[in-house]
């Protein structure tokens, strides 16, 4: 068994496959529910609004807290004190686990864009297009977001509260500060307000940016 | 950093929160002395290479484990605290532990590991969480000890409340010692006698006093009133001259487990966690099996100690002496009539009132 195994096997095993089932559905459930409401209120921008809001604006950002959390409970330092025990690289542990997190938020998030474009587009004419859009910024919105938060894990639970935080206080404008934040970028890239009048592939490679600078810092930061 | 060779430890100028150390280890094994709070815990996790020292340096075999993950896989540690568990199966957690440490090389290590400790292998098939504490310990020393080439074993307790036996860990720690330093912590200063360790007595993390392994203490300041209960207030003397019967009747009662029992002629010492537990087990050997003491000495002049010396004797002449009475030639048994009633005379007065008294 090589060593990124290893790690990837651990994170998994910290996360708990029930769990991950179990707050994935809970998810799924908190999704549908912001679609159904927002078919009520207003029909034809369900879908919309329930991507802004409920799914991409307070879904996606709590799972990603909620699982990095569950899987690095203390400091990232602490959390892998058991593999450092043994000998591991904590830089190396830190990159596969919050990697494979990334990639397992990635999937999670793009399943709950999926199913809110699915139930709030419901007999449209552009539902695959939507979809697609969905799927790809579900998973790219959710992995940067679990790169955020593992790199705000290096200074513990409370690193991590602050980075929810801000995110959506500051994450909420368009200015300079708000580009920072993977919430601004998410919007534009759904269809919102723009922020630092980026296109939406401009921020998409922001949002990008942004998780690739989360991973190198976190690496950065870790003693090996 | 030129001067620590290969094979030593060295602490420099070691400050991390009360700790304050410079001491060098060498190959041998080493009992650091003293009480949790005394900064032996807190010195494993930083021998371990799991936390960075405030000021100051570790350094194993030149190089700071903390920042050298290839000086961490050759430090096999047993840490105070439970680490959380790699995997949710004892074989899947070993075999984790081993793959990171020798990356292939993980089926046979724990193939080598498991025919080593045969305790193990009733082990492996179970969930790490059906494990008791005694026994997630004795997986986590087992693998400490199962560490190839080590440069450096921190061990806390490591004969304590591990399901392994005793006499094999120990065999296993000095056979370890001979290649790189074996840094052990105990609150008893018997192990260094059984390990033939040296012994560093730390008090507010300072180590106060360092004891060669031939029983010589050589310099050093002298040992504060803290540190000297944890040298020799859990041991307990008891000379008598039926010694034999008793260490028989101390090893059978279940409530010795745990106490260590050394039989040197008419005299025995027992090590424990506790001198009152001591005291308590040689009174009740004695007065269940009628043994004859002539004196129960513990070293320490504390207050604790003295007293349990004091009640423990105390108690132990008055059972000789009871006994005594007991095997004398018996009396003839009279039979004692109840004393006659008291002659009426003047009404005993009320116990309770104050008020005076009325005279008929």
């Amino acid at each position: 068994m090589t060593t990124a195994k290893l790690f990837v096997a651990w994170t998994w095993r910290r996360l708990g496959k029930r769990w991950a089932v179990a707050s994935l559905a809970l998810a799924s459930v908190g999704c549908a529910l912001g679609v159904g409401v927002e078919r009520l209120v207003n029909p034809s921008y369900a879908a919309d609004h329930a991507l802004l809001g409920v799914t991409f604006g307070l879904s996606v950002p709590l799972l990603a807290w909620l699982t990095v959390g569950r899987v690095f409970p203390t400091s990232l330092e602490q959390s892998l004190e058991s593999l450092a025990e043994c000998g591991a690289d904590r830089r190396q542990a830190a990159c596969w686990a919050a990697g494979a997190l990334a990639l397992w938020l990635a999937g999670a998030g793009s399943w709950l864009g999926l199913i809110t474009a699915l139930l709030g587009n419901y007999r449209t004419d552009e539902l695959w297009f939507d979809l697609g859009t969905c799927a790809w910024v579900g998973a790219l919105g959710a992995a940067s977001y679990g790169l955020l938060h593992s790199f705000s894990t290096l200074w513990g639970r409370q690193g991590r509260v602050v980075a929810l935080v801000l995110d959506w206080v500051l994450g909420a404008g368009a200015g300079f500060v708000a580009a920072f934040w993977p919430r601004s970028h998410l919007r534009n890239l759904l269809g919102g307000t723009d922020v630092l009048a980026l296109t939406q592939w401009q921020s998409a490679i922001a949002l990008s940016a942004l998780a690739l600078v989360c991973l190198l810092g976190l690496r950065g930061r870790l003693a090996r | 950093m030129g001067e620590t060779t290969a094979g030593e430890v060295e602490l420099r100028a070691l400050r991390d929160g009360t700790l304050q150390v410079d001491a060098t280890f060498e190959p041998g094994v080493h009992v650091l002395l003293g009480n949790d709070k005394d900064g032996p815990p807190a010195l494993m996790y930083l021998l371990a290479g799991l936390r960075r020292p405030r000021s100051g340096q570790v350094l194993v075999g030149e190089l700071p484990p903390y920042d050298h993950p290839e000086i961490r896989r050759r430090i096999g540690s047993l840490l105070p605290a439970e680490p959380d568990p790699l995997a949710a199966r004892v074989e899947d957690a070993m075999l984790t532990a081993f793959g990171l440490r020798q990356p292939g090389r993980e089926r046979e290590l724990l193939k080598n590991c498991l025919s080593q400790f045969a305790l193990l292998s009733e082990l492996v098939t179970r969930s790490v969480e059906q494990l008791s504490r005694s026994e997630r310990r004795a997986v986590s020393l087992a693998l400490a000890l199962s560490v190839e080439a080590p440069v450096l074993l921190a061990l806390h307790s490591p004969l304590s409340d591990v399901a392994l036996p005793q006499e094999q860990v120990r065999a296993l720690i000095r056979e370890r010692a001979e290649h790189c330093p074996v840094v052990l912590s105990s609150s008893d200063v018997l192990e260094c006698s059984l390990l033939n360790a040296t012994g560093h007595v730390f008090e507010n993390g300072r180590r106060t006093r360092v004891l060669a392994p031939d029983g010589s203490n050589p310099g050093g300041p002298m040992l504060g009133p803290r540190a000297m209960p944890a040298l020799s207030a859990q041991t307990l003397t008891v000379v008598s001259p039926q010694a034999a019967e008793l260490a028989t009747e101390l090893l059978s009662n279940p409530r010795a487990n745990g106490v260590r029992l050394i039989r040197d002629g008419e005299a025995i010492t027992l090590a424990g966690t506790g001198v009152h537990h001591l005291a308590q087990l040689v009174l009740r050997a004695v007065t269940s099996k009628g043994i004859s003491v002539r004196s129960i000495d513990c070293a320490a002049p504390s207050l604790l100690a003295s007293q349990a010396a004091i009640t423990g004797h105390a108690q132990a002449v008055f059972d000789a002496a009871y006994r005594a009475s007991q095997q004398a030639e018996p009396q003839p048994v009279i039979p004692v009539s109840p004393p006659p009633p008291p002659a009426p005379s003047e009404p005993a007065p009320a116990a309770t009132s104050d008020e005076p008294r009325e005279r008929p």
